[in-house]
């Protein structure tokens, strides 16, 4: 295949469309975690929610990705109030219930899906889509999935945008917010609803264990760039979408080359070279370290 | 059933070994790792050693040879190196550079897989997840003893694992929870640092084939943080991490016989459960601490109506204040909390009515004296 005309061809562009507003939306609502000091959360929801999907394949016998995302969204809540719960009542650091909860959460999953495996009532209905959420398949994407994908992004973006001001206040001083009168109850719940719900839609496309640097990456290497947080939320955007385009044209152009890894690859390839070159990077922090020198 | 499942453990009781054996090793190392606050980076861990696994299976061409868990127990290290290497820049905080790394290191490994090794023995998903059940299938011959290799490697690690603990010991607990002061004493904690996460990475790489990469996590982490919410001593952490494993393990292969589902994945699940009872039943645990803040609410109700009593004993509109039928818009409760409280009081003999108002008895004087002392004065 020529390699410019893969560019219109229909499946590129549904995989295109599709992986590019998710990586857009995780991108803007990843620096909402990452600046809150809770990037591995994301790695422990989207572990924790691999039982969800199985659960609702199991009680709604069909592979519907909405019905699939949904239990996806449930499970993921209810880790989010476990952890939540247990941090507030036990000395434990908050990474070590991070893990715990992903892996216990991830077993059942495991249970969950060899019990179907080995049950006669399952055979009948296929479950061959259940092995993509590890791993996440995105060349199968369906023009439906995309539709679903377009529209949580537009709500979580939007809710970003209405609640701009107050997120800003809560992340970078929650007591602050708390004086000035804002209920952080509801902006947690925003935040809490949007990046569940972007990573239930993410599962399929980059896989459980590969989720959380779809939300992490851009918004490291957008802090790299600058200092507003207007415009790092927007650099993250930008630049998990261009690296999902790329991915997917990667994946598209070359045989057997997964989706969701070269998209991963490109994005962390670009935070990496930011990391070096960009106005915050290493380069310039050297030179800033020698003019210093020379001055004294 | 009984039957039957007393001949399904007879023919694999192999599994539960090799299930136990792991577990332990894991729970030894994994204490550690979480004093230290590694829990997640030991989560990377167990991730990238899927691309050690990968490369070294590219160079040796044997899923069994031991150079696998070499090189891959060496890319545990290089992970920690990376992330060391990245947050000490401080452009990033440790958290996040977990975060990039890992999933790095394992898009390469998925990469390399699909792409090179579809056809191989390779299968990605029994690496991910394992499956102890086929464990024992792979056997070595051991002074004339057929042994299953994963038990004889497992019960090495376990034998490297203590006997680290034990020549490092005092090292190891002065730089996990001092280490400022292990620095002015002479240790190197970096040294002690890199040695303790080969060892990790190594138990891990040597787990995955029992127990699936994933699911290694569960084996390190849960047993260990249950263990530490009861124990305040580090041999005893230890030591009840271990127990709480092997009970896992056991529970975890009886109950996924039984339901005939994944072994690995069950002990997680059974982790996981006994992790959450131990947080809600232990000494400190979410219901002690429900039950005290109940007690110490009704006490806080009492001690406030006995000062308010006390307070307007002399007061001119003592009418108003102490009246019995007044006195609750007064204190601005609700009249049927009020009528607890006191009641509750009066069967202590603190309070008594007298001409339609409160007053407080000898033992309530006392009282009102001694909350006067350490609240008011």
């Amino acid at each position: 295949m020529n390699n410019l005309s893969i560019f219109t061809t229909y499946i590129f562009l549904i995989i295109a469309t599709g992986t590019c507003l998710l990586a857009i939306a995780a991108g803007a609502v990843g620096c909402i975690t990452v600046l809150k000091g809770e990037s591995l959360i994301g790695d422990a929801i989207g572990h924790a929610s691999f039982p969800g999907v199985v659960l609702a394949f199991i009680i709604f016998l069909q592979r519907d990705p909405i019905i699939l995302s949904l239990g996806a969204l449930v499970c993921g809540i209810l880790a989010y109030i476990v952890i939540q719960v247990v941090a507030k009542n036990s000395k434990l650091h908050f990474d070590a219930i991070l893990a715990v909860v992903l892996s216990s959460f991830f077993g059942l999953g495991m249970v969950l899906k060899s019990y179907i495996q080995g049950n006669p009532m399952y055979v009948r209905v296929s479950q061959a889509g259940l092995q993509h959420y590890i791993f996440g398949q995105a060349s199968y994407m369906l023009e439906s999935e995309v539709k679903l994908i377009f529209f949580i992004a537009l709500i979580s973006i939007s809710l970003i945008i209405i609640f701009f001001k107050e997120i800003k206040v809560f992340i970078f001083d929650e007591t602050h917010s708390r004086l000035i009168g804002l209920n952080s109850k509801i902006i947690h719940f925003v935040i809490l609803i949007t990046t569940m719900s972007i990573i239930a839609i993410g599962l399929k496309v980059v896989g459980i264990i590969l989720i959380s640097s779809l939300l992490i990456v851009p918004a490291i290497t957008a802090i790299q760039w600058s200092n507003k947080f207007s415009i790092v939320m927007i650099i993250s955007g930008v630049m998990g979408g261009f690296s999902a385009v790329v991915g997917t044209y990667i994946s598209t152009a070359y045989e057997r080359m997964s989706t969701g890894p070269s998209i991963i690859l490109v994005m962390t390839l670009i935070s990496f070279v930011s990391l070096i070159i960009a106005p915050h990077g290493i380069v310039n922090q050297m030179r800033f370290k020698k003019n210093h020198k020379e001055k004294n | 059933m009984l039957l039957n499942m007393y001949e399904l453990f007879l023919s694999s009781y192999w599994s539960l070994l090799i299930l136990i054996v792991t577990s332990i090793a894991c729970a030894i190392i994994g204490t550690f790792l979480v004093l230290r606050n590694l829990s997640m980076v030991s989560d990377a861990i167990s991730h990238t050693i899927l691309l050690g696994i990968v490369l070294a299976f590219f160079i040796t061409r044997d899923i069994s040879s031991p150079l696998l868990i070499i090189g891959a127990g060496l890319f545990g290290v290089i992970t920690i190196f990376f992330t060391e290497v990245l947050s000490s820049t401080g452009l990033v905080k440790s958290d996040d550079s977990v975060g990039i790394v890992f999933p790095l290191f394992f898009s390469i490994a998925v990469l390399l897989i699909t792409k090179y090794a579809r056809n191989t023995h390779l299968d990605i998903d029994i690496i991910l997840t394992g499956e102890v059940i086929l464990a024992p299938l792979n056997t070595f011959d051991i002074f004339g003893y057929e042994l299953p290799k994963a038990f004889v490697q497992m019960s090495i690690i376990i034998i490297l694992n203590l006997i680290f603990v034990a020549v490092y010991y005092k090292e190891l607990k002065i730089t996990t929870f001092d280490k400022e002061f292990s620095i002015i004493a002479g240790f190197s904690p970096i040294l002690l640092f890199y040695s303790l996460m080969t060892l990790a990475s190594v138990t891990a790489v040597v787990a995955f084939d029992a127990v699936g990469a994933i699911l290694v996590i569960s084996f390190l982490i849960t047993p260990p943080a249950s263990s530490y919410l009861i124990t305040k001593n580090l041999n005893k952490t230890i030591i009840v991490a271990v127990i709480y494993s092997i009970f896992n393990s056991i529970v975890g292969y009886m109950l996924a016989i039984m339901y005939n589902v994944s072994i690995s994945g069950m002990t997680a699940t059974v982790a996981g459960i006994t992790f959450l009872l131990t947080v809600v039943f232990n000494k400190n645990g979410i219901i002690t601490s429900c039950i005290l803040r109940y007690k110490r609410r009704k006490k806080m109700f009492e001690d406030l109506l006995i000062v308010h009593i006390g307070n307007h004993l002399k007061d001119k509109e003592i009418d108003s204040e102490l009246g019995t039928n007044s006195i609750y818009l007064h204190l601005n409760w609700k009249e049927e909390d009020f009528l607890k409280v006191a009641r509750k009081l009066e069967v202590k003999k603190d309070i008594f009515v007298e001409n339609n108002r409160y007053k407080l008895t000898e033992n309530g004087l006392k009282r009102y004296e001694e909350l006067y002392k350490t609240y008011i004065m």
